[in-house]
């Protein structure tokens, strides 16, 4: 009963009264820049950084643990209510959940963020209080060639994130990874595509395309015919979830949360797959997946579980091996160096009031969240009765001031007008904005992953099927490809009698 | 509208194509390298090639398929001038500083609706221009001066 | 919008509570804070000196002073923003042994280390250690660099990108060994430490800021430290020089410089403000759990972090040249 005790510590030290406020002020915090598209929890804790340093060591990564849950929280509010999506994950929100609020459906859309993400939290604390040190080292087996295998598999599952043409999918994935490839290859330092700009060689920043193909290019799609219909919601009809709404979202919440709580452990970039690889799942288990795409419920439940049971996960490697998995988590490393800790495979056992007080606090702060976000959601849909005519130049603002205070990078900003047209073009002509995202994201690591393989195994491409991890998950590629090619044909078939009558 | 072909598909096949083409012409000024040992090249290069292929494949599926649409006219007016604002705010955030960008930003998008007029605009634009500096800069604390060195400060 | 008004109301308490302690004294500089860029991304070992440095000297200086962290391109985009601001004393840069690399590394760099800035001083040097994974064969460094001379290029060498501290160490070692690896770069030194801990590549060169602990776990198998001394905070690992490597000396050191033109007595003031820094008892304590020690009080001068910046500049050209490496 170890674990007992170590829980009963952890819960000690994160309910003192101190911590739970800091605890609090950092997911409200989170909650306020998630909300508010660009800034993110990367610029924000940088910021917090310094008011920190006076804090007790748990004090201070309990707060800045909060800014980041609670910004991927609140990431997800903004992409449902106004399209806008902050970062990968709540991009994939945005498809589903923007529908839902434009069918007056705003209010079940976040309660089942909320409740979601408070699941999967939950699941996920839990899971890191148990399970944190093997996971660890279970994910050390990942290297080149296994993320290589898991992103493929990654790429061809997701393209069902698109509900039109396969072709246009797969296409727009293919942009995405051109996009993805502009700025210094990291091999040789090469600048690509940069047009000698300085400015392009870290890459095109996601957040500017992310807002650019679905904000901007949804308001111009809402300029074209102003005339004849109102653009923004229906009558809100409920704020909170029918019974069949929760039939339709429990299946998806565990599904999500499993999904989350196992890639959020690979530092690879392992929880950016998370909330793609939910929706892809929701789309192909579902009994109607033809509402994907045009709110569908489960399009929310499922990524937003896995989202956050990822942005728990991924505090695994940080806090038993000392490896972040992500920037935001390299910026906890510094908040840990900053307060005289140095983060590596002893903190479990030489600070345990720190260690455990961190976990027990991220259910606390997940609670928080809930209580917090619940009673919102009335506020939030409320926003969305103001005239569209006024909402649209506040997106506009947003958007650019968000980009811009990234890295403070005129690129960022100019970056979001030219993925606006892209996307706005691309969207005219039938083509989905997110497998472009999805490409883009996974690009460069699979760009990466691939030359890093073959550069480990000299040449020799069988690397990728002689270690039995990769083989596994290529096999599984292969599996997915033919389960979704046989029904394609016989539709197909189907289709050509339909056109002819 | 019901057209014999999908000019939708065949125009997305041609942009794609287009795409597809002008990274390759960009990936042939970088080393390809071998499979062995990848240049900055390498993958640029296979990749654009197989968008120009996928593009081929939408536009010729495009010519052979009929489709209904209502066409929707172009917003112009709201194009331009969200394209202009964008690339105003990116230039001149820091020399005006963030009050005045954010109010030339909101009102001048504001413009792009035919429902606000220009008293309208200048009304959202004080109004974002308040809320954005109260949010970002007093709030967050971003380094973008309230009143930019452009105005003599 | 009642809600983003209570955060607002929340954040400004929150900044007015940490900075109470730090009241402006009437002087003519600074009158308002003070920015120092970073070149790189926050978390990372420069921006943790940085932020270490910055807090004692906004205390000294009277003055909050504000990292900014601006990334990108080896820390070139963030250097060159310094260079092309003005010599106010507002606008300060913290850069590391890349300041005298990327005159060699980038052909087309948009400013000259030498004539672009005024050097303010050293802030300090951090050793690096070279480590292997855990399972590795060989146990001391004479071992390593007979299994090197011996296997060659079937051994993989991670480093942290082009221009990185691990980069550098790098070719150095492959140059004092005779003998070359096949590089593997990563993006940053945490996947390419996470490589080494999972055995999936072999060697690596870091700075102890990023190896300590794992040293100290026994994640990692250690081999010697680039330094003349051993080092206080692993005192059982031997020297280069002990191992037999005499030329694989580096260590990774961190400059305060702004623009060029700044007055002297703004110069001074900041050199003073960094001395007081240095000797701070928190700031050698965090130091020292990072493997490292601040510079002597006569090293945070002006001239000493000149004559340091122009004798590296001179040693990196030729190896640099050698080994063809290019960062555009």
């Amino acid at each position: 009963m170890e674990l007992l005790s170590n829980l009963a510590l952890g819960f000690e030290t994160a309910l003192t009264p101190t911590n739970i406020l800091w605890c609090f002020v950092g997911t409200l915090l989170g909650t306020l820049v998630g909300v508010l598209p660009g800034i993110g929890p990367t610029a924000t804790i940088a910021m917090l950084l310094p008011i920190t340093f006076n804090f007790e060591p748990v004090t201070a990564l309990i707060m800045l643990a909060g800014i980041y849950y609670g910004a991927q929280y609140g990431g997800s509010t903004t992409a449902i209510l106004i399209n806008l999506p902050g970062e990968s994950s709540s991009a994939v929100t945005a498809i589903d959940g923007y529908q839902m609020a434009r069918q007056g459906r705003a209010g079940p859309a976040l309660a089942t963020a909320a409740l979601g993400s408070f699941f999967a939290g939950t699941v996920a604390t839990f899971i890191l209080a148990v399970a944190a040190p093997p996971l660890a080292r279970a994910a050390l087996n990942f290297g080149a060639p296994e993320y290589f295998a898991l992103i493929v598999l990654g790429l061809l599952v997701s393209i069902s994130l698109a509900h039109g043409s396969v072709l246009k999918a797969l296409a727009m994935i293919v942009l995405g990874l051109l996009f993805g490839m502009v700025g210094q290859d990291i091999y040789t330092g090469t600048p690509r595509f940069t047009f000698g700009q300085p400015e392009l060689f870290s890459g095109i920043n996601f957040v500017s395309m992310a807002v650019g193909v679905f904000g901007i290019a949804e308001i111009l799609r809402n300029l074209e015919n102003e005339r004849e219909r109102d653009v923004m919601v229906k009558k809100v009809t409920n704020l909170w979830l029918t019974r069949e709404d929760f039939r339709r979202i429990t299946m998806p919440v565990l599904r999500g949360t499993l999904f989350g709580s196992l890639l959020g452990v690979l530092p690879g970039g392992g929880h950016i797959l998370s909330s793609f690889a939910s929706y892809s799942a929701e789309k192909n288990l579902s009994k109607h997946p033809e509402e994907f795409g045009k709110g569908a419920i489960e399009g929310v439940a499922g990524p937003e579980s896995a989202n956050n049971a990822a942005a728990q996960t991924s505090f695994i490697p940080l806090l038993t091996l000392g490896i972040p998995a992500h920037p935001v988590m390299a910026l906890m490393v510094g908040a840990f160096i900053i307060q005289g800790i140095t983060p590596g495979p002893n903190v479990i056992n030489e600070q345990p009031a720190l260690f455990w007080g961190i976990i027990a606090s991220m259910w606390v702060g997940n609670l928080l969240l809930v209580l917090l976000n619940l009673p919102l959601i009335g506020l939030w849909v409320k926003l969305l009765t103001i005239p569209y005519r006024v909402l649209f130049p506040a997106i506009v603002v947003f958007a650019a001031i968000g980009c811009y205070s990234i890295n403070m990078n005129a690129f960022d900003v100019f970056a979001i007008a030219f993925f606006g047209i892209v996307g706005y073009v691309l969207i005219r002509l039938g083509c989905e904005p997110a497998p472009l995202l999805l490409g883009f994201v996974l690009g460069p690591l699979l760009e990466e992953h691939l030359r890093r393989a073959m550069i480990i195994s000299r040449g020799d491409p069988t690397i990728f099927v002689t270690r039995p991890i990769s083989a596994t998950l290529l096999a599984i590629a292969v599996l997915v490809v033919i389960f979704a090619m046989a029904p394609s044909i016989r539709k197909k078939r189907q289709a050509i009698f339909v056109e002819e009558d | 509208m019901f057209t014999d072909k999908s000019t939708r598909d065949i125009l997305a096949g041609l942009v794609f194509i287009g795409f597809g083409l002008a990274f390759a012409i960009g990936a042939l000024n970088y080393d390809m390298g071998r499979a062995i040992k990848m240049g900055p090249g390498y993958l640029p290069m296979i990749t654009s090639l197989l968008l120009v292929g996928l593009g081929t494949a939408v536009a010729v599926q495009g010519w052979r398929r009929s489709e209904t649409i209502e066409p929707t006219p172009i917003p112009w007016r709201g194009l331009i001038l969200i394209v202009a604002v964008i690339g105003f705010f990116g230039l001149c955030a820091r020399g005006v500083g963030l009050g005045p960008a954010t109010f030339v930003t909101a009102a001048v998008t504001a413009l792009a609706s035919r429902h606000n007029g220009p008293v309208a605009a200048i009304g959202i634009g004080v109004g974002m221009a308040v809320l954005c500096v109260l949010v970002f800069r007093v709030g967050l604390g971003i380094s973008i001066p309230t009143i930019g060195p452009w105005f003599g400060f | 919008m009642r809600f983003s008004m209570n955060g607002i109301a929340v954040s400004v308490a929150v900044l007015a509570a940490a900075f109470a302690a730090s009241t402006a004294s009437a002087q003519e500089y600074p009158t308002k804070p003070v920015t120092i860029v970073v070149p790189f991304s926050a978390g990372g070992p420069t921006d943790t000196v940085s932020r270490l440095v910055a807090e004692v000297m906004g205390r000294e200086l009277g003055q909050q002073v504000v990292i900014q962290n601006v990334g990108g391109a080896g820390g070139t985009l963030g250097a060159g923003q310094v260079a092309s601001s003005d010599p106010d004393g507002y606008t300060l840069l913290i850069h590391h042994i890349g300041m005298s690399t990327a005159p060699t590394l980038y052909r087309s760099l948009p400013f000259d280390p030498t004539k672009d800035f005024s050097p303010i001083g050293l802030i300090t040097e951090v050793p690096m250690t070279i480590v292997a994974r855990k399972d590795f064969e060989a146990t001391t460094l004479a071992e390593l660099v007979a299994t090197i001379k011996e296997k060659g290029e079937e051994l993989t060498y991670a480093n942290a990108g082009v221009g990185s501290a691990s980069h550098l160490c790098g070719m150095l070692f492959m140059n004092a060994v005779g003998a070359a690896m096949t590089t593997v770069p990563y993006q940053g030194s945490g996947p390419a430490m996470t490589d080494i801990i999972g055995s999936q590549i072999d060697l690596l060169c870091d700075q102890t800021t990023n190896t300590t602990s794992q040293i100290k776990a026994g994640e990692v198998k250690a081999y010697a430290v680039t330094t003349a001394e051993r080092l206080a905070s692993l005192p059982d690992l031997p020297t280069t020089t002990e191992g037999g490597l005499e030329d694989l000396k580096i260590a990774v050191w961190h400059g305060l410089y702004g623009p060029a033109g700044l007055p002297d007595d703004v110069v001074a003031k900041l050199s003073d403000a960094l001395k007081v820094a240095l000797a701070d008892p928190t700031i050698v304590s965090r130091f020292a759990e990072l493997g490292t020690t601040p510079v002597a009080a006569t090293e945070a001068e002006p001239a000493a972090l000149t004559a340091t910046l122009t004798a590296q500049i001179a040693l990196w050209k030729p190896i640099i040249e050698a080994a063809g490496v290019y960062a555009d």
